[in-house]
């Protein structure tokens, strides 16, 4: 291999991962709140899919947990929701936070909005792709500690992204028929959004308290 | 060209699968068995029987890495558990969750207690009715405090 290629190239995607610059998030808010649980609220989405809210609701509960925080039980808390005639994920929206607080004793609740959720139809191709907005919110006092937004698909068997295909290598899923592809580009993007200081996740998430990274994230000195 | 710029994409991957596993040092079990079983029941698939078995492999599994089991997989266990009338076993999953996260202690207590109330209302209910028992547990999840 030619190494003068070599390294055109590597100067080359630095310089394009290099152009979409935008201030990094401040996490003063998020360290100060300190939340040690989370309560994820059912997905709303702009997909019509009816599948897109519970693939994506139950592919957050494990890299939450694993980056460190108390998940509380997502299909334990769906059923409360359901029970008390909630369903919609724009109603969990508008229920008062003392009343979660009190409900659910947690520090935090994470909204998520699917913004994609579909296949797209290339002239050879075909992929699904999956795009998520998480947004933690502070319990107490109602401010937003984190925001982000990850995409993910199944572009050509891989999705171009070597961190996400290394994830999806370790978790070979036993549903791998076409009508569960969204669930499967679901897990991978949580994977993704929800890991600390992932170098592909612009402003990553801050490792929790029950994370053996809890304030040692990269991010926070940069 | 392109060829070239494949194998340096593939050198950049090797490196990160090295760097990947050396790090990979994981608190919880992963494993698809868990994510699945949640993905069928938040779905409304009624078949809880291999919700269960979902569970029961990721809870073997689990205990065979040496891993500890992640959050929300014994409370996920206990509402199935609800869900094939296995009383018992769904507060003693539950029980089993709070042991493990003193986070959950607090909301998990909020369904136990509002499930008790509700049974107390239900079992006069009954008596009138004269209808057969009921059981607390398949309420459990319902944290309705109008009662």
């Amino acid at each position: 291999m030619n190494i003068k290629t070599m390294f055109f190239w590597m100067f080359a995607i630095l310089m394009f991962s290099g152009c979409a610059t935008r201030e990094h998030m401040d996490y003063t808010a998020f360290k100060n709140a300190d939340p040690h649980s989370i309560l994820v609220a059912m997905p709303s989405s702009v997909s019509n899919d009816v599948n897109s809210g519970p693939a994506v609701l139950a592919s957050v509960s494990l890299p939450l947990s694993e980056a460190g925080y108390y998940v509380i039980p997502v299909t334990l808390a769906n059923e409360t929701f359901k029970y008390n005639g909630v369903s919609d994920a724009s109603e969990i929206r508008n229920i008062p936070r003392e009343k979660i607080k009190e409900v659910f004793g947690v520090d935090a609740i994470m909204y998520l909005t699917i913004n994609e959720y579909q296949t797209h139809y290339t002239l050879l191709d075909s992929y699904f792709q999956v795009s998520v907005t998480a947004e933690l919110v502070n319990v107490s006092d109602g401010t937003v500690l984190w925001k982000e937004t990850s995409i993910m698909n199944n572009k050509s068997g891989s999705s171009g992204n070597i961190f996400a295909d290394l994830i999806a290598a370790l978790f070979k899923h036993a549903i791998n028929e076409a009508a569960e592809l969204g669930y499967n580009v679901s897990v991978n993007n949580s994977y993704m959004m929800f890991t600390p200081d992932n170098p592909y996740i612009y402003d990553p998430i801050l490792s929790g308290p029950y994370s053996p990274k809890y304030r040692k994230d990269k991010i926070l000195n940069k | 060209m392109i060829y070239q710029f494949r194998r340096v994409i593939l050198l950049i991957s090797y490196c990160t699968i090295l760097t990947g596993c050396a790090s990979a040092d994981y608190i919880y079990y992963h494993d698809s068995s868990y994510t699945e079983s949640m993905y069928m029941f938040l779905k409304d698939d009624p078949d809880y029987q291999e919700q269960l078995e979902l569970m029961d492999t990721y809870f073997e599994k689990a205990e065979s890495s040496g891993k500890k089991v992640a959050p929300g997989a014994y409370a996920h266990y206990a509402i199935l558990k609800s869900k094939i009338g296995a009383e018992g076993e769904t507060l003693k999953y539950l029980e089993k969750e709070k042991e493990a996260f003193p986070d959950s202690v607090h909301y998990i207590d909020f369904l136990i207690e509002t499930s008790k109330k509700k049974q107390q209302t239900t079992n006069t209910d009954n008596k009138t009715n004269n209808s057969d028992g009921n059981n607390s547990e398949q309420n459990v999840a319902e944290g309705n405090n109008e009662h």
